[in-house]
């Protein structure tokens, strides 16, 4: 198993390095002056002109690129200039309340999610399990920042029940973590469903029940296990929403996380910002899969990493 | 069993949320005001409204990621500004209505040339470090700015200054190459804030993350683009500090914003658009502040277009747009159609006319002009028609597509026919900063705001000819208007520091421009905050600030 990681730690490199190089492309031919944007537009033409070449706009972009890649070796990743600071001193403290908030978004809905399926998927034909099926369905027609909206109106403004934006205390965690959740909590427990329903006659289920094992006993050791491995699937394939999901869900809430920072990077057309948050997302979103898949193996004995 | 346990669960839940509703008793946002800071519990709770706050958060719309005044200032405007204004002093600053007053300095005297100005500076001042404020401090960090390699963004304010001299230790000369109109303009500009010296002189380039003013605020924690806390400063000469501690936050999303502000979780938002306006000025528990603004919009006519070239048609556009019903239907009221090329309390700015909408009559310039309508219902005259490219921002502005889309509309009534091409904000500039025959406009949607209050620097940016047609435009007359007397006068008032006769000055170029209609003129903005009841006198200025402190 050593190995194999070591093997994926290598293919993730040479992937993080494809992708970057093509943001960096990317982003330099979006149109859009830098110069303009941080200098706003009292500046005359002459500043803006020594603006571009302080910061190297006017060179070509292979040189660009090619002094890009020396720097990322020493581990620079080059200054910002929204924030006069370098980009890992700005990043670095926005790493954490991401990957919290994912987290969290994903705790809870495994949390609920799963339980969710595994009833519905035990008592297929009960009006219960109808109608959260129907919740389901709504929960994933649902835009999260229209939810998110919604979630603010009526817990916020109207019922004050909880804070309207993230203020480091728990509780102002809940808004945001639902509005991410939803869509998640839907999927899981659509997964769970499938899965108990696919096991739950099988013989040996029958078999337990028949020894006279307890019913959640049934359940976990006997159901819940072979209907793991869709779900760890599923959270795999859903990192890349969880991640897309906080950029929109961190802006409302004034959350201080990555997601927040990237709007306001592509705004400011801070490309070096850009590079090293787009850095971090690529990063976490292959690490994610790593996980996943190193997971499964010890999950489904039958499955063999090669 | 698992039937009713689900069951229970949401039974429990249902009661869960209708007790606690019930427990405050309302379902109106009478909250009581956030007083925070981060670490300590956010609930909103049930108390009443304390009848005066010690604590205030402040939500802004863009995020402070800097507080340097010197370097890239414009980073700041204009969120980041207010807050440096509150750490530092100037030598001099606006007030509410942009009137000069002093501050740091106590007055000050202009030479009868009109190119010396000794400023007299308050004794007993200390920085919040403990160094003394004194005309050193003034002159090294004035004498900086007059780098451009250290003043970005802000240079061309401060380049027709020659020098800055210490005459004792606490009177400063500063002597401009010629007579300069917006001098103390400048002096009241973010990057004429003046920073211990000190401080600047340990760590120049992290300066931003540790500011050092004579403000009457200090700061305690600054995380950039997240939260800035402010605490008061004791030994502040001017009025006592109203707060103890001012908390920076910041909430891109408008409706976000407001909804923080309604639950009580901060006690003052700016950037609040129109629509949100008029529901939010019928709440009980949060005061609306409206305030002229000096950002003037307007469609910039292209010279470089032969039909636009001629003055009757100018006008005749002018007459055709029903600016009183945009106000109201488009901004529920909340701008006020401009009666000069100037909005009011910019310097200088004189109320010279008004287009009032006439459609009849802008219908029979154009037919005196020879553009009669033809087949299509355009007016045409010898092949030349009445057909032009509007270019709008989308999203730059309030509103900006549906505006030119109701223009589009009011000008077809009468002959004219406009092709709307929308780009994104961030190129948007790069269109306009192009030669003269590379324009691929005939009209813009254009807002200007002159962040230094000056209206000379406001006329000299868009009205002043361009010296080449085949060089992208000086400042901003991307149009390529041309008129010598206009540029006569711009010239003069630049140097006229007298400021009777730069009022009559600054009044004829006004006229003549807006006689001439480079512009179909528009709107000035309305800045629109809004604060918690409780929370007393926040001033809000027409150079965009909303400023908690004062």
């Amino acid at each position: 198993m050593a190995n194999y990681v070591l093997r994926r730690m290598i293919y993730l490199i040479f992937q993080v390095f494809l992708v970057l190089s093509l943001m960096f492309i990317i982003f330099r031919l979006l149109p859009g002056d830098p110069a303009r944007l941080v200098l706003g537009p009292l500046a005359s033409e002459a500043e803006y002109a020594r603006y571009r070449m302080q910061m190297g706009l006017n060179d070509p972009i292979s040189v660009q690129y090619l002094r890009y890649l020396q720097e990322l070796m020493t581990g620079n990743l080059g200054s910002s200039t929204s924030y006069s600071q370098s980009v890992a001193a700005v990043i670095l403290p926005r790493i954490w309340p991401t990957v919290r908030l994912m987290l969290c978004s994903l705790g809870l809905a495994v949390f609920i999610g799963v339980p969710a399926g595994v009833f519905t998927g035990i008592y297929p034909d009960s009006k219960v399990a109808k109608g959260i099926m129907g919740l389901w369905v709504a929960l994933l027609a649902v835009p999260n920042f229209w939810l998110g909206l919604l979630l603010v109106q009526l817990f916020a403004v109207r019922l004050n029940l909880l804070p309207s934006i993230f203020a480091g205390t728990l509780l102002s965690m809940v808004l945001p973590t639902l509005a991410i959740a939803s869509r998640l909590i839907a999927l899981i427990a659509r997964m769970t469903r499938s899965a108990v329903m696919e096991v739950a006659n099988e013989d040996y289920v029958h078999f337990a029940q028949a020894k006279g094992l307890y019913q959640w006993a049934v359940v976990v050791r006997h159901i819940l296990r072979p209907a793991l491995p869709p779900i760890i699937t599923m959270i795999g394939m859903q990192a890349g929403y969880l991640l897309g999901g906080s950029v929109v869900i961190e802006n409302l809430f004034s959350y201080p996380g990555m997601g927040q920072l990237l709007l306001a990077a592509v705004s400011a057309r801070d490309y070096a910002l850009m590079q090293g948050i787009t850095l971090f997302f690529v990063m976490t979103f292959l690490l994610i899969n790593l996980l996943v898949d190193l997971l499964y193996s010890q999950v489904d004995p039958r499955i063999r990493l090669e | 069993m698992k039937k009713s346990y689900v069951l229970m669960l949401t039974l429990l839940f249902i009661t869960g949320i209708t007790g606690c509703a019930g427990k405050q008793g309302g379902t109106t946002a009478s909250s009581a005001p956030g007083n925070q800071s981060t670490e300590q519990s956010t609930e909103p709770v049930t108390e009443p409204a304390a009848s005066t706050l010690k604590e205030i958060t402040y939500a802004q719309d863009i995020a402070i990621t800097a507080l340097n005044v010197h370097g890239m200032q414009p980073l700041l405007y204009p969120c980041g500004t207010e807050a440096a204004v509150a750490i530092h002093n100037g030598l001099v600053r606006f007030s509410e209505d942009l009137e000069i007053e002093p501050d740091l300095a106590e007055s000050w005297t202009t030479s009868a040339d009109g190119r010396e100005w000794i400023f007299k500076l308050r004794q007993g001042v200390k920085f919040h470090d403990g160094t003394d404020f004194n005309a050193d401090a003034v002159t090294t960090f004035f004498n900086s700015m007059l780098d451009p390699e250290v003043n970005l963004g802000s240079y061309s304010l401060w380049k027709p200054i020659e020098k800055v001299e210490t005459v004792d230790s606490y009177t400063v000369k500063i002597t401009t190459a010629k007579p300069y109109s917006s001098f103390l303009n400048v002096m009241c500009h973010h990057s004429a804030l003046i920073p211990s010296p000190t401080a600047m002189a340990a760590d120049t380039e992290n300066y931003g993350l540790n500011p050092v003013g004579t403000g009457p605020y200090t700061v305690e924690s600054f995380e950039p683009g997240i939260q800035l806390v402010l605490v008061r400063n004791g030994d502040y000469y001017g009025d006592a500090p109203r707060y103890d501690r001012i908390t920076y936050r910041n909430i891109a999303d408008a409706s976000a914003r407001i909804a923080a502000l309604q639950s009580g979780q901060v006690n003052v938002i700016n950037k609040i658009p129109a629509e949100f306006a008029a529901q939010l000025e019928t709440d009980p528990n949060l005061d609306l502040i409206v305030k002229p603004g000096l950002q003037t919009f307007g469609l910039s006519l292209n010279f470089n277009n032969p039909a636009l070239q001629d003055k009757a048609v100018r006008q005749a556009l002018n007459y055709a747009i029903d600016k009183e019903a945009i106000a109201a239907a488009l901004y529920m009221g909340y701008v006020t159609p401009l009666e000069s090329p100037l909005a009011r309390y910019t310097s200088g700015s004189f109320p010279v006319g008004s287009y009032k909408v006439d459609v009849a009559k802008a219908e029979s310039m154009l037919e005196e002009a020879g553009y009669t309508k033809n087949a299509d219902g355009v007016r045409t005259r010898d092949g030349v028609a009445l057909d032009f490219v509007l270019l709008t921002p989308e999203g730059s502005y309030d509103k900006d597509v549906i505006l030119c889309e109701t223009l589009q509309n009011q000008l077809q009534a009468i002959g004219v026919r406009i092709t709307i091409n929308k780009v994104e904000s961030a190129v948007f500039w790069d269109q306009l900063k192009v030669p003269a025959d590379a324009t691929n406009y005939d009209m813009v949607l254009f807002g200007f705001n002159p962040s230094h209050g000056s209206g000379q620097i406001h006329l000299e940016a868009l009205y002043k000819s361009n010296p080449s047609r085949s060089e992208n435009p000086v400042t901003w007359n991307f149009n390529w208007y041309e008129n010598p007397e206009v540029d006569a006068l711009i010239a003069q008032a630049a140097e006229e520091v007298d400021p009777d006769r730069f009022a009559e000055i600054m009044k004829k170029a006004q006229t003549l421009i807006w006689e001439d209609c480079p512009y179909l003129w528009l709107h000035s903005n309305n800045i629109i905050s809004a604060k918690h009841k409780d929370v007393e006198g926040v001033a809000v200025l027409p150079v965009v600030f909303t400023l908690p402190h004062r």
